[in-house]
């Protein structure tokens, strides 16, 4: 359960705090998660983080989150994982929050900028790629390259 | 590293306490967005803190206590985002309107009051953050705004709701109406 994540410990990432956040079917961690994903990209052990995610019965829902961690930044480390696992694609899963369940989405939004990855996993997602791109927005693109951004665009940025 | 969070109303009044510590003055710090649903308990965690003000003056107040505390500050076309890139802490401030939603006499008379050492701090209902969040939705279809108007349209009086837009514009009278038509006629 998400509330069994370590929150008294918020400064290190481990593959079942990954795990625990995916499983929660809670859009304030979902959303986090490909952000978290490149934020620690160097220091994660992607092997055991996606066999700790096919255990849990959540290997295709990471792998869909990993693809599109891969499509805000691309890395080595996305793509070789995701390489790797490509082929054995035969099951499927649902990346929803507890507030807006696949068909409710499919329904209200009637779009998820995200169909490409859903069917390379086959995997469903309740979201759409400017939430994600979001968070990656303001907690990867703005405190990494922050300086670097305010050079070419001063103090003006799009929120 | 993962991403900082509010998860109680009271760890964003400590927050807030220590930047009230660096206010030459009071302005009246008015609380929106994710920050105010914390507070009314629809939302469990919010990423960054999000305050409206009356005038330009009160939020140039504000700001230059987060100035003084060390925040960078981003300024887009509609608010002006202070960053503590330390602990990845985000606070959105603008003063006048949150997004196409004006601040009315009708808004201010439903504020909630709280206390932070000795300075008042006023929460919007969720009459106005219902409005606010419908209009963002139609905006910008984030599920992230979907989702917190659905919430909280179970526990608001509807014929409040059309009362507020009365005092409000016709673009945020066509959002709110584009919401209700959209999203809740399931």
């Amino acid at each position: 359960m998400a509330s069994d994540i370590d929150l008294d410990n918020e400064m290190s990432v481990t593959s079942r705090q990954i795990i625990l956040m995916l499983s929660s079917c809670d859009k304030d961690y979902i959303i986090d998660i490909p952000t978290i994903l490149i934020n620690n990209a160097d220091r994660i052990d992607f092997n055991e983080l996606v066999n700790t995610a096919f255990e849990a019965g959540l290997g295709y829902s990471l792998l869909a989150l990993i693809d599109v961690a891969n499509k805000l930044e691309h890395s080595d480390a996305f793509f070789k994982v995701l390489s790797q696992q490509y082929p054995s694609n035969i099951e499927g899963n649902v990346i929803e929050d507890n507030i807006f369940p696949v068909h409710k989405f499919r329904q209200l939004i009637k779009r998820s900028f995200l169909e490409r990855i859903e069917e390379r996993w086959n995997v469903r997602i309740a979201f759409t790629f400017d939430d994600f791109y979001k968070v990656y927005r303001d907690y990867h693109l703005l405190p990494v390259h922050g300086e670097g951004l305010r050079k070419y665009f001063g103090d003006i940025i799009e929120i | 590293m993962i991403l900082l969070r509010f998860r109680t109303w009271e760890s964003v009044k400590q927050e807030l306490g220590v930047i009230c510590g660096n206010l030459k003055d009071e302005p009246r710090i008015i609380t929106v967005g994710g920050t105010a649903l914390l507070y009314h308990g629809l939302k469990k965690s919010t990423r960054d803190l999000d305050f409206v003000f009356t005038t330009q003056g009160e939020c140039y107040w504000f700001a230059e206590a987060l100035s003084a505390q060390g925040f960078e500050v981003r300024k887009s076309a509609n608010v002006w985002r202070f960053i503590d890139l330390k602990r990845n802490l985000y606070i959105d401030i603008s003063y006048g309107t949150v997004g196409d939603v004006a601040l009315t006499q009708s808004m201010f008379a439903r504020l909630i009051e709280e206390q932070i050492n000795g300075f008042s701090i006023w929460i919007v209902s969720l009459t106005d953050l219902f409005i606010m969040k419908a209009c963002h939705s139609v905006t910008t279809s984030e599920t992230d705004a979907i989702g917190d108007a659905l919430r909280i349209v179970e526990r608001v009086d509807m014929d409040e709701v059309e009362e507020e837009l009365e005092y409000q514009s016709e673009t945020v009278r066509e959002k709110v109406e584009m919401f209700r038509k959209e999203f809740i006629q399931i």
